[in-house]
């Protein structure tokens, strides 16, 4: 295959958000199916090499190496590296305790414990040489990275793509599939909201001061998911992929800003009232708004019953029911956007509730 | 290492790598420094002292070389001698140095006595007036005393200095005596080299020595270097952030090194001195850089100091090569205005200088004159608003009686193709251009132009033709009467191209009606009211004389082509194309099928006129109120360069004057590659403009500037130069220039006639005529000059443009409007100094040339202007000034200067006096009949 034909085929595997996002969910599926082949340093060498090979490929192709080498971005890259490092250490590790566990051997760190060192030199002496070496990181990178500065803020003429700074990218991704009020204020009130009360809702005593996975799969999955796919991944997607008009381009792609994509939803209530009933809109909004409203209503108050009653029957039996509903309603409010996402993705759909009236739109 | 062992981790490596990270850390830091230190522009103040110094040096040594040597070596000698003589009499000098150490020592201690007495004194009488004002009388007396007494010590102190400086002077005087000769010889040293001295110093001050070295060093260069950013700030003009008007500052200086001193004019860039210091950049110019900056003219980021940073612009392709290769160059993307290339920045001056559309010509910018001129010709201003142009008039002709003028088939070849016709047309190009060139496009253009003719042709009105008895023409006599007569001053016609005021009149035979253009020869306001055309007032006859010959100038190419015929589908697509935009598709197609072949072609004319704005040109019946379909220009020159589409044109840089360089060269060239619905496609007519034309244009259209200076920086007219540009601006539409000389330009016609038979150039018109002959001379014309076939013709000015006229050559030469002072009264002469007038007028024979009344049966040729008219014409004042050196007003003149430098040749009349003798004949022309009877 040529190199412009595997060009190609990335870019047209990469170009829609539903590809690049359900892969990824996908991949994140297959780690934690396989973690303990994953984990394996062959494995994850391999993975590496993979990752380094493509981009060193990659930034031989003009408009990548553009995206990839602009000042802001530089540090996403090194990010993303260090994301997927740290992130097999720390599985790596959990694995291997979990082994540990299985033969009846004590976990590392229980082996660990018992070791004394010196703080000089085993301590302040690396620590002095990460500084230095972190300094020289830092000087180099400035000298060769000038800060990008652009020109006056122009309100006249907003630059094109306006992106977020990088670590917002992931809220301003959501903008795509909900209102302002949602994916601005809500959302993210509720993401600090449920992380200062996980200590609190997380009763169970494993993995304290040690690596497992096995001990905390559900905390560490719904964490990972959150972490990585609904923040990570959507930062990369607003960093790379996300071009002019905040149109979708696969990493190959000239940025063109004439680049057109049609853009057609439908909410739900013009399913219900003009596809399958085709009686035209009912102007009062309660009506029109029904089957959302009911919707919605259930999704938020009928799953957390079913779940009590199935799959998370003992973590209700654990948790008790303030504890659970709290926990149930932070991880369905979770949901809402790769729910959200593949609605749109499939049936194009806008809204569920739509009630402009009132500026209330889900 | 004495508990070796036991650590962790293995010292000797951690040490290893330590030091390692430790030469990384020097290494790095010194980048760092290399980094905040090496900057482009200190490379070239680096370069620019270097050459100042080496100029410094030449002139030094030139200045040296010039020194007279041999007197210098003598000089010195003898400074020599005197100073041995000198050292000969050194006891006597002794002595009299040292008593005046002393005496000097004795003023020191005097003059400290008497200030302390003299504060004292201050203090003293402070408390005393302070105790009297406040009625403490014990103390006042106390105080009074003190002040009487240190008054007595202060009057004694005095003296004393005061005779200690005699002493010392005196003293000082009888030093001089020995040390007299010394000194003398010294400073006639230093006349000698004093030039070289002050080189010398210059040398010094800008020669890189050891201190400027340490001054510049990094780390040391906060406290004073040599090297520094210059900059200038300009509070009032400000740059524009959106959000906040900030002062300029520009600091373009700190690698434009020489732009302010003309020392530089040879050196390379960017050391160059500027171009043009005597308007620009030096202190004693128009625009001196403290006041007005740079980037308020050249645009680009007055703030930045790298070339790139700054937006420099090429003027050329060659530029834009060469700058790629040397500095890596593209656009800035992130500058709002990248600066104007060098061959546009004349746009710059139409921010200031406009006067709100007012002024005719900005002073020494030919380019931008030339655009806005353009844009003026080619009527820009009909689809395009613009300040300042909202009342310029309709250049083309009237529409509404065309019938009576030329054929429908005419109209239908002139539509599709104008320049066939008339290589030179302004009419520009509407049809088969880059966008609409495809077969469909083509047909469709036919039948619109169907359409629109069909339309004029139905709209038009009766035109009652003044031709009822229109007399035989003779075509030879014909073309005498247009070659001499004056046509030629506006158009041209077979090898005469000077004239791109009127439509050339090649091939008029194959447009026109005869009888039409009988008619309109004769009064061309008669057919259309507004036209600029004026009337020669031809007499019958020699209309038809000239009417005969013009109906013999054909164009035979044109005659040739065939006439566009639209097919009967291209005319219902045009048709329902224009239904369906106006209507919509389904009553569209309702109107489509009730019309008949002859509805559907009006319709398609109606729309097209609307669609293409001929009504912005042409005044078309039924389309009196119509707008301006073009995009508003104002503030072009500042608009975003997002907003400018490009489309698919990828081989020209994204910026405005690009942009605007394509468009004009050719106007749908941003349609390339785009599906468009025919009525979508852009519509902008093809002028044809040269390249040069285009770039003339595109220098006024940036100037279009939404900027914000303020009013004492903008060129403000008071009410004399109002009048002059309101003058200019009529002196330019109606083509003054064609025939007469104005200030300095124009009077081409003269090439087409014999030598002096051209029309007269108007030379301190203003202050020669009186307003009110002049007035109702442009009213109705009379002869003044019997020698000229030329003809002044008859404008039809009302009152009201005769004014301005006359106000305007008034106010041109400062003169005062309306108004005759005691100076300006026509002088009434003595009968005896209108006698010695007399004489002197008959003496130099003035009559040989001149007519006062009657010409008789002499050659107009020989004759000179008409002198009875002169009372009512010439203003006194000018006439003196006329006689006494005609060569000066009117170079070439055949009028001899009778008193050259005020001499007379005539030593009997008036005493022999040259003031009195022109001050009598001037007397007796302006009263030629004074004394006549007695």
């Amino acid at each position: 295959m040529s190199v412009e034909g595997f060009k190609h085929l990335i870019d047209s595997f990469f170009s829609s958000p539903s590809t690049v996002f359900i892969g990824s969910v996908v991949g994140f599926g297959l780690f934690f199916a396989f973690v303990r082949f994953f984990t394996r340093p062959l494995v994850a060498g391999i993975l590496t090499a993979i990752t380094v090979g493509f981009l060193a490929f990659a930034v031989t192709d003009k408009n990548f190496f553009i995206i990839v080498t602009k000042p802001d971005n530089v540090p996403i890259v090194g990010m993303l590296f260090l994301l997927g490092f740290f992130t097999w250490l720390a599985f790596r590790k959990a694995v291997i305790n979990d082994l540990r566990t299985e033969k009846g051997e004590p976990i590392i760190e229980r082996s660990e414990k018992e070791e004394k060192v010196f703080s000089w030199p085993d301590l302040v002496y690396p620590e002095m040489i990460c500084m230095i070496g972190l300094t020289v990181l830092l000087l180099v990178w400035s000298i060769l990275l000038k800060a990008p500065l652009e020109e006056p803020a122009n309100p006249a003429a907003a630059p094109n793509p306006s992106k977020a700074p990088w670590y917002f990218l992931g809220l301003q991704e959501m903008l795509v599939y909900f209102d302002p009020w949602i994916a601005g204020v809500v959302l993210p009130g509720l993401i600090i909201f449920g992380l200062m009360a996980i200590p609190y809702i997380d009763n169970n005593p494993k993995g304290n001061g040690y690596y497992t996975f096995k001990e905390r799969k559900f905390a560490i999955i719904t964490f990972s998911f959150g972490f990585i796919i609904l923040w990570i991944v959507l930062i990369i997607f607003g960093t790379f992929l996300r071009g002019p008009n905040w149109n979708f381009f696969g990493p190959f792609e000239y940025w063109d800003p004439y680049k057109v994509e049609s853009l057609v939803n439908v909410n739900l209530s013009e399913f219900v009232y003009i596809k399958w009933l085709g009686t035209g809109l009912p102007k009062f909004w309660l009506t029109r708004e029904f089957l959302g409203i009911i919707l919605v209503l259930a999704y938020f108050a009928i799953t957390p019953l079913l779940l009590a009653k199935t799959v998370l029957k003992k973590m209700y039996l654990s948790l008790g029911l303030f504890r659970f509903n709290i926990m149930v309603f932070l991880l369905l409010t979770m949901m809402t956007m790769p729910i959200k996402m593949v609605l749109r993705w499939a049936f194009n759909l806008k809204y569920i509730i739509a009630i402009p009236e009132y500026f209330f739109n889900i | 290492m004495a508990r070796g062992g036991t650590y962790l981790r293995n010292s000797s490596k951690l040490n290893a790598i330590f030091g390692v990270g430790a030469i990384l850390l020097l290494i790095s830091f010194v980048l760092m420094l290399a980094d905040d230190h090496i900057r482009e522009w200190k490379s070239y103040q680096r370069e620019f002292a270097r050459m100042e110094t080496e100029q410094a040096q030449g002139k030094l040594d030139k200045a040296k070389s010039k020194v007279d040597h041999h007197k210098l070596d003598e000089l010195k000698k003898d400074i020599k001698k005197a100073k041995k003589e000198l050292k000969e009499e050194d006891e006597e000098v002794g002595t009299v140095k040292k008593e005046l150490k002393a005496l000097e020592a004795k003023r020191y201690k005097a003059n400290q006595s008497f200030q302390f007495a003299r504060s004292r004194y201050a203090v003293a009488k402070y408390e005393y007036e302070d105790a009297k004002a406040h009625h403490k009388d014990d103390k006042a007396a106390q105080a009074e005393k003190v002040v009487l007494k240190e008054d007595a010590i202060i009057a004694q102190h005095k003296e004393d200095v005061e005779q200690f400086d005699i002493e010392i002077k005196s003293k000082k005087e009888e030093l001089q005596q020995f040390t007299a000769k010394k000194e003398t010889l010294i400073k006639k040293k230093e006349a000698l080299t004093k030039g070289v001295k002050r080189l010398e110093k210059n040398l010094a001050k800008v020669k890189p020595g050891l201190i400027n070295w340490l001054l510049n060093l990094p780390m040391l260069d906060f406290i004073e270097p040599t090297r520094k950013v210059q900059q200038v700030v300009v509070e009032d003009l400000t740059e524009d952030y959106h959000f906040a008007q900030v002062p300029r500052v520009d600091r373009c200086m700190t690698c434009h090194l020489g732009i302010d001193s003309n020392k530089w004019k040879d050196a390379p860039q960017p050391f160059k001195s500027h171009p043009k210091l005597d308007l620009f950049v030096a202190s004693d110019s128009s625009h001196p850089v403290d006041k007005f900056g740079c980037t308020v003219c050249h645009n680009g980021s007055g703030q930045s100091i790298t070339f790139y940073d700054a937006a420099h612009t090429p003027r050329s392709e060659e530029q834009k090569k060469e700058w790629q290769k040397k500095y890596n160059w593209k656009p800035q993307i992130y500058v709002e205005e990248n600066m104007l290339p060098a061959n546009l920045v004349e746009a710059s001056c139409y921010q200031c200088h406009n006067a709100d559309g007012k002024k005719v010509d900005i002073p020494k910018a030919p380019n931008l004159n030339a655009g806005k001129e353009l844009f003026e010709e080619r009527s820009c201003y009909a689809c395009h608003a613009v300040k300042g142009y909202e009342n310029f008039e309709k250049k083309g002709p009237d529409l509404t009686r065309l019938a009576s003028k030329t054929s429908q088939e005419w109209t239908e070849k002139w539509l599709k193709s104008p320049r066939t016709f008339r290589p030179d047309t302004k009419m520009p190009q509407f049809f088969d251009l880059s966008n609409t060139s495809s077969e469909e496009d083509k047909q469709k253009s036919l039948a619109e132009i169907e359409g629109i003719t069909q339309y004029l042709y139905k709209k038009s009105k009766p035109f009652k033709k003044m031709a009822k008895s229109m007399p035989e023409g003779n075509a030879e006599k014909g073309k005498e009467l247009v070659d001499n007569r004056g046509c030629l001053g506006c158009h041209s016609v077979g090898e005469w191209k000077e004239p791109e005021h009127g439509p050339s009149l090649n091939g008029i035979g194959s447009k026109v009606e005869p009888k039409w253009l009988y008619s309109w020869v004769k009064n061309p306001k008669h057919y259309w009211k507004e036209t600029r055309m004026p009337s020669l007032r031809l007499s019958d006859q020699e209309a038809a004389d000239m009417t005969a010959y013009l109906m013999t100038l054909k164009n035979k190419e044109f005659d040739q082509m065939p006439a566009p015929k639209a097919t009967e589908s291209a005319m219902d697509k045009m048709a329902l194309e224009y239904l369906t935009s106006q209507y919509g598709a389904v009553i569209g197609l309702r109107k489509f099928e009730k019309m008949s072949d002859q509805e559907k072609q009006v319709y398609v004319g109606e729309r097209a006129i609307n669609h293409y704005g001929c009504a912005g040109c042409h005044a078309i019946e039924g389309f009196e109120k119509a707008g301006k379909i073009g995009v508003e220009l104002n503030g072009i020159g500042s608009r975003n360069i997002h907003t400018f589409e490009f489309g698919n044109v990828h081989d020209i840089d994204h910026t405005k004057q690009d942009w605007l360089q394509a468009k004009l060269s050719n106007p749908r060239v941003f349609d390339k590659g785009k599906i468009k619905n025919r009525l979508e496609k852009s519509k902008m007519p093809h002028f044809g403009f040269t390249d040069k034309e285009a770039e003339q244009l595109s220098t006024f259209l940036l100037g279009l500037r939404k900027s914000e200076i303020p009013a004492d920086k903008r060129d403000n007219l008071d009410a004399r130069e109002e009048a002059v540009e309101k003058g200019r601006q009529m002196v330019r539409d109606l083509n003054c220039a064609g025939c007469h000389q104005i200030e300095g330009k124009g009077g081409e016609i003269a090439k087409t006639l014999p030598e002096g038979m051209n029309p007269p150039p108007l030379i301190k018109e203003g202050e020669k005529v009186w307003g009110d002959w002049l007035h109702s001379f442009l009213k109705k014309p009379s002869t003044v000059r019997h020698w000229l076939d030329v003809r002044m013709p008859t404008y039809g000015f009302s009152n009201k443009e005769a004014t301005a006229l006359v106000h305007y050559f008034e106010s041109l030469d400062k003169q005062k409007l309306n108004y005759r002072g005691k100076e300006d009264q026509i002088p009434k002469p003595s009968k005896a100094e209108w006698q010695a007038g007399k004489e002197i007028f008959e003496t130099f024979k003035c009559l040989q040339c001149h007519v006062a009344g009657d010409i008789g049966n002499r050659n107009p040729a020989e004759l000179a202007p008409e002198l009875s008219l002169a009372h009512d014409r010439l203003k006194p004042r000018w006439v003196i000034k006329w006689l006494v050196n005609p060569d000066k007003y009117y170079p070439g003149t055949r009028m001899p200067g009778y008193w050259p430098d005020l001499q007379s040749p005539l030593p009997d009349v008036l005493g022999g006096s040259a003031k009195k003798q022109i001050k009598a004949l001037r007397g007796y022309i302006l009263n030629l009949d004074l004394y006549e009877k007695d």
